[in-house]
């Protein structure tokens, strides 16, 4: 831990909730990111990590943070994720299954996640698609315009459509086939 | 659709799922699919990623001061319960402050009763009304609720296994046992009011279909009863407004809102017009004045606990009118020289 963490960390303990909502507001949206990639549904996602920050506060004065805020947060939110998909599934076999994926506290989870946070993952590929493809795919993915309004409002075929629609879900493909499995 | 005699399969899922497959291409992408098995995992892949590109989009919703408030509020709930153990001077300051905890006041349309309230009026349920003040009815959970006058409160004698639900109309102040797996939600016409906290007080008296929810301390989620999902958080010292399906949330200004409850009333610079209806409301009274050289003056003042009789009496003298009593109103005049 940086000294200035360490200031943070005694500020914290000592009750300084000024303190605690600049780290909240600092690592909230990552780790809801984060957290929706175990739990897929960013409500739940938003209230695992409420949940976490609120128990934190709760027993802060046995905070003990040896690494560093962004890796000790990060645990915390997967352990509470895991613990969501444990009463989540019934299950035997699917419990075993996240166990044994997923149940290995002592892995520092920072190093694993910094590529791979799903929004992170999605704006990489968006961004490495042709410009004339990623239009398209936003045309029919975000704005609902069916091919032929899209092939209407640019001037091209309807296979030119087709043809990108196809070309940017291999290439998302490729990009989200690590994502996944990194989970 | 083919190249080398190769299907161009990823236009095809594409077109797929963005329903733009015609049947004859539904049927190709099908015998593709069962081809083999590698096809048919592909193409849930696909499906998977345009599911989790929505997920990502959504995630950019994350609205991070909201939920800091949030996680604020259950802190603070925790800490103001925490000194009821520790002293009972704490206790005795802290009864004044839970009080107003998570104030809620709520306008509901007179109308909304005689649909709604009926239909929950079974014998399963208990009904409650007050045409004067301060009636307490305590709920089968222990929370205590005091209507004003003119309000009624329908509520089951057994609450359910998943959460406590209460139809309310006129005026009340709410003290809810706390239990936050146990939701405390009240119904009004267009509104479901979701209480997140400890305590409040609800008020539906007014006429039209606005609903209103004034918030001291704690957290309230206020929503239309149709559509849960269009809904805000209310914070202390907000108040959230809910017409037809647009929610809005504001500063409170009015000191008085809850003075129907406290009986204490606090004037700064308040016109006489709008100190009459204050008092009117929280009295259930009818003062009257029908003069514009009284109506515009205004008053600072504070009242505590008074009956309505002396408040007027204080009026009076303070700004030398003579009092005329009837059966049902107080009338404010001008002495006559």
């Amino acid at each position: 831990m940086n000294p200035t963490e360490q200031k943070t960390l005694k500020r914290i303990k000592e009750g300084d909730i000024k303190q605690f909502e600049i780290v909240f507001k600092e690592f909230y949206q990552s780790l809801c990111n984060f957290a929706v990639k175990y739990v897929k549904n960013i409500e739940q996602a938003e209230e695992v990590v409420q949940d976490t920050f609120y128990n934190i506060w709760k027993n802060k004065a046995e905070l003990n943070i040896i690494t560093s805020f962004k890796s000790y947060l990060y645990s915390a939110v997967r352990n509470n994720c895991l613990q969501v998909l444990r009463v989540r599934s019934l299950d035997i076999k699917y419990e075993n299954y996240y166990k044994s994926h997923y149940n290995n506290d002592s892995v520092d989870p920072v190093d694993e996640i910094n590529a791979k946070e799903l929004s992170n993952v999605i704006d990489k590929a968006l961004s490495t698609l042709p410009e004339r493809c990623r239009i398209i795919f936003k045309m029919s993915r975000d704005e609902g315009f069916k091919y032929h309004e899209i092939a209407e409002k640019l001037s091209i075929s309807i296979k030119t459509v087709e043809a990108n629609m196809g070309k940017a879900l291999k290439h998302f493909r490729i990009y989200l086939k690590d994502y996944a499995e990194a989970v | 659709m083919k190249t080398n005699g190769n299907i161009d399969y990823w236009s095809l899922m594409a077109k797929y799922y963005a329903n733009e497959c015609s049947n004859e291409e539904v049927n190709e992408l099908n015998s593709w699919i069962s081809e083999n098995p590698e096809n048919e995992i592909l193409f849930y892949q696909v499906k998977e990623d345009l599911e989790n590109i929505n997920l990502s989009k959504s995630m950019k919703k994350v609205n991070v001061d909201l939920a800091w408030d949030k996680v604020k509020n259950r802190i603070q709930e925790t800490e103001t319960e925490e000194p009821r153990v520790e002293s009972k001077v704490k206790i005795f300051k802290m009864a004044g402050i839970l009080k107003y905890a998570a104030a809620i006041i709520l306008l509901v349309a007179i109308g909304f009763f005689s649909a709604k309230m009926y239909q929950s009026y079974s014998k399963l349920n208990v009904y409650a009304e007050n045409t004067e003040q301060g009636k307490v009815v305590t709920l089968p959970d222990g929370s205590v609720v005091t209507l004003n006058s003119d309000s009624k409160l329908v509520y089951p004698k057994k609450f359910a296994q998943n959460e406590r639900r209460v139809v309310l109309e006129g005026e009340a102040f709410f003290d809810v046992s706390k239990n936050p797996e146990y939701p405390f939600i009240i119904e009004t016409k267009n509104a479901e009011v979701k209480v997140l906290g400890t305590t409040f007080n609800v008020n539906a008296k007014y006429p039209g279909d606005q609903v209103e929810v004034f918030v001291a301390t704690g957290l309230v989620q206020l929503s239309e009863i149709q559509n849960t999902e269009n809904k805000i958080l209310i914070s202390p010292g907000d108040v959230g407004v809910i017409q037809d399906k647009s929610i809005s949330k504001s500063q409170n200004q009015d000191l008085n809102r809850i003075a129907w409850k406290t009986k204490e009333f606090v004037f700064k610079e308040t016109y006489i017009s709008d100190v009459i209806s204050t008092l009117n409301r929280a009295y259930n009274t009818s003062i009257t004045c029908n003069d514009d050289n009284i109506l515009n003056l205004r008053y600072t003042v504070t009242f505590r606990n008074q009956e309505i009789e002396s408040i007027v009496n204080v009026m009076a003298r303070t700004f030398d009118l003579k009092i005329e009593q009837s059966e049902n109103e107080i009338k404010l005049v001008k002495k006559s020289i």
